[in-house]
């Protein structure tokens, strides 16, 4: 019974795959001169992204180092996370504000990518510090060594293999990026995402899509398995207080990233406002509505996946997969929704729930509730050696210990969602989010417009996490 | 006698309230209490671990608490020894050496004494992380002293070892200490520790110091 959920769950997570290879009338293997030089290219732009956000995320932690008190560090985690909590579009827009013209290209998307990423990076170098070295850290400090002789002799040679998972991390997260290239990447591929993308539009070639999207794929899973162990930067550690980390003078600049963002959006809005009313012929209720209604189906829809894997957990090959399988194709997942039977509105819903639920929560299991139900290993194997069943162990065990985290997994993926607008425009025009409708306007050069809507969008974003995260105490019950 | 101030910190649901301790320049105090009873909070902020506004400690003339960490020039041995695994024994000994800007030839002269007073000749070149327990305990002794600490502190140094083994550990423990000369404060909860090393004891309960320190 276990193992054939199990087996459901994981073939539910490839099923974009499997639609593809069932839906493809004809196959042509591609010379590589058709995807080599793509391929290179995404390689090119992931790496460099991706040493860029590290190196900038090594300084943000630094910084992040000066601030000591638990409240600060609240306070600093959060800015240092924003970019990363926020769906893609805000950093967009956030970005868009700052340069007229705006340099699209390569450097955009790098910059984007490390804006994105940085923070993220810091706060992951912070938990990995402290929950792996802090003890030999606070003894380097006591025994006078310096701080240059602590990151060269202990702390490099012991962290290196988790700093390169790290690596392995952000860097997938720029390869697969699809809605920032998209946007800001202007004529050139920069990802293969984009790639893949404009093969299907342009070209017609599913076939071809389907290739880069399997070789983007095997790429990523073959980096994840050779490294020597999954990272999972959600897990909570007990900080010590280590203030010889930290450099005089850089405390400020935690809240960098976070500030390009937030000052970006003021000055977009606020010249959205001196123009004047423009939002009088958008359909802006609907569009509130149809957001709402996708953020909470897709955040429940991580919830119950949530809970399957609860039920299913734990299991080493299970484990392996999902600390290999990164994430599906954005691309090769909405397009195989789109070859689904087309039946109206609320089939589209459900495909697009479907879509956005099997891109965001491979990385979400990762980064919050992996680690989370691997706390729990030694709690279930006792209750099953006092003879509890699966459900019991699941629901009795797991699910009162972990709701909060779940719940809060699930209200930022519904939060991703409701901000989505890349799968949404491929999988379906009928279901007209808030998102689809400010990338229509981006489109047709109305760039205050859609700075304006971004207003109602952060509200029906933090509505959603904020209703997932406030029921928490009803559901634990 | 050294003598600290302040050692007065409140947590959530627990103080720690020492307003003044003497504490000797020489041989092993105890500081002897059951679990919770706030043992390792003090040792954290006589460290510098966590800071602790109002503290002084004079210690031969110098307030060691105005000092920043590495230049109180302390000892330490944590109860999870905290070696670090990649290094062999010997690099995690000769760390504490460079840390103190040893020159390498009287480095590697201690290193060589330390060596043979805490039997370590065998193991100098395994990596840390394959050391035995009693093995691994004496290595971060004897990283904890070859810099010529001022103090040095002991946190339970002993409660991950067998009974046997902690007869041995405590006996090389005197003889390093007696031969270094170095004030030593032991954090323990464990009565034979008392009774193999401690010169005087102090006991601690809900975070007050409650025997004097003479009694031992």
């Amino acid at each position: 019974m276990r193992s054939s959920a199990r087996l459901a769950l994981v073939l539910l997570l490839l099923l974009p795959y499997l639609i593809w290879l069932q839906r493809i009338p004809a196959w042509s293997l591609p010379a590589p001169g058709e995807w080599l030089p793509s391929l290179l290219h995404a390689v090119f732009q992931a790496a460099l992204s991706a040493l860029s956000s590290l190196l900038f995320g090594f300084i943000l932690f630094v910084a992040a180092q000066g601030w000591t008190t638990p409240r600060a560090r609240r306070w600093t985690e959060l800015a240092l996370l924003l970019p990363n909590m926020i769906p893609p579009l805000f950093l967009v827009l956030g970005l868009l504000s700052w340069l007229a013209p705006f340099p699209y290209g390569l450097g955009a998307v790098i910059v984007a990518h490390v804006l994105l990423n940085a923070g993220l990076v810091a706060v992951a170098l912070d938990r990995l510090l402290h929950a792996k070295m802090g003890g030999m850290a606070e003894t380097a400090w006591i025994l006078g060594g310096s701080r240059r002789a602590f990151w060269r002799r202990i702390a490099w040679p012991y962290l290196r293999a988790d700093v390169a998972s790290l690596f392995l991390l952000v860097f997938s997260l720029c390869l697969t990026s699809f809605s920032i290239p998209l946007v800001l990447g202007g004529q050139r591929l920069v990802t293969l995402e984009v790639t893949i993308f404009e093969v299907i539009r342009s070209e017609g070639r599913w076939d071809k899509a389907l290739l880069f999207a399997a070789l983007q794929s095997l790429f990523l899973f073959m980096l994840a398995w050779s490294l020597p162990r999954p990272f999972a930067p959600g897990t909570q550690v007990s900080r010590r207080h280590l203030p010889f980390l930290s450099v005089r003078g850089l405390s400020g600049l935690v809240f960098l990233p976070a500030f390009i963002l937030l000052v970006g959006w003021v000055i977009g809005v606020s010249q959205a406002l001196q123009v004047g009313n423009m939002l009088s012929e958008i359909p802006l209720f609907e569009a509130v509505i149809s957001s709402l209604v996708l953020g909470l189906s897709v955040g429940l829809l991580h919830l119950m996946l949530f809970l399957w894997l609860a039920l299913v957990f734990p299991n080493p090959w299970l484990e392996r997969f999902l600390s290999g399988y990164l994430a599906p194709s954005p691309t090769i997942t909405g397009f195989a929704m789109l070859l689904l039977p087309d039946n109206g509105e609320i089939i589209n819903l459900l495909k697009l729930t479907v879509a956005l639920t099997l891109i965001s929560f491979p990385l979400l299991c990762r980064w919050m509730v992996h680690s989370a139900l691997n706390s729990l290993r030694q709690q279930i194997s006792v209750a099953r050696v006092l003879g509890a069943t699966w459900p019991a162990v699941a629901f009795e065990i797991v699910w009162p210990q972990l709701a909060p985290q779940l719940m809060r997994a699930s209200g930022l993926a519904a939060l991703w969602a409701s901000g989505d607008f890349a799968i949404s425009g491929i999988v379906t025009s009928q279901w007209q989010t808030l998102p689809l409708l400010m990338n229509e306007l981006i489109g047709s050069y109305r760039l205050e417009a859609a700075q304006l809507l971004l207003l109602p969008l952060m509200l029906v974003g933090l509505s959603l996490y904020a209703l997932f995260v406030g029921a928490t105490r009803y559901v634990t019950h | 006698m050294s003598l600290i101030k302040g050692l007065i910190r409140d947590y959530d649901g627990f103080s720690l309230n020492i307003p003044q301790w003497e504490i000797a320049e020489q041989g092993i105090t105890a500081l002897w209490g059951p679990s919770g009873s706030g043992k390792t909070t003090a040792f954290r902020l006589l460290i510098g671990l966590e800071p602790c506004p109002g503290l002084s400690w004079t210690f031969a003339g110098i307030d060691l608490a105005a000092l920043p960490v590495p230049e109180r020039r302390l000892g330490v041995v944590f109860q999870t020894l905290e070696l670090f695994p990649h290094l062999s024994a010997g690099e995690n000994i000769l760390f504490a050496a460079s840390a103190r800007r040893l020159p390498e030839q009287v480095a590697q002269t201690r290193l060589g004494e330390l060596a043979t007073d805490l039997q370590l000749q065998n193991c100098l070149a395994r990596k840390a992380s394959v050391l035995s327990g009693g093995e691994a305990q004496r290595v971060a002794l004897a990283r904890a002293v070859i810099g010529q600490p001022r103090f040095l502190f002991l946190d339970e140094p002993f409660s991950s070892l067998d009974r046997e083994l902690k007869i041995e550990a405590r006996a090389l423990v005197r003889k390093v200490i007696d031969k270094l000369r170095i004030p030593t404060l032991l954090i323990t909860h464990d009565e034979e520790d008392l009774k193999a090393l401690a010169d005087s004891v102090v006991k601690i309960r809900n975070g007050s110091l409650t025997m004097h320190p003479n009694v031992s």
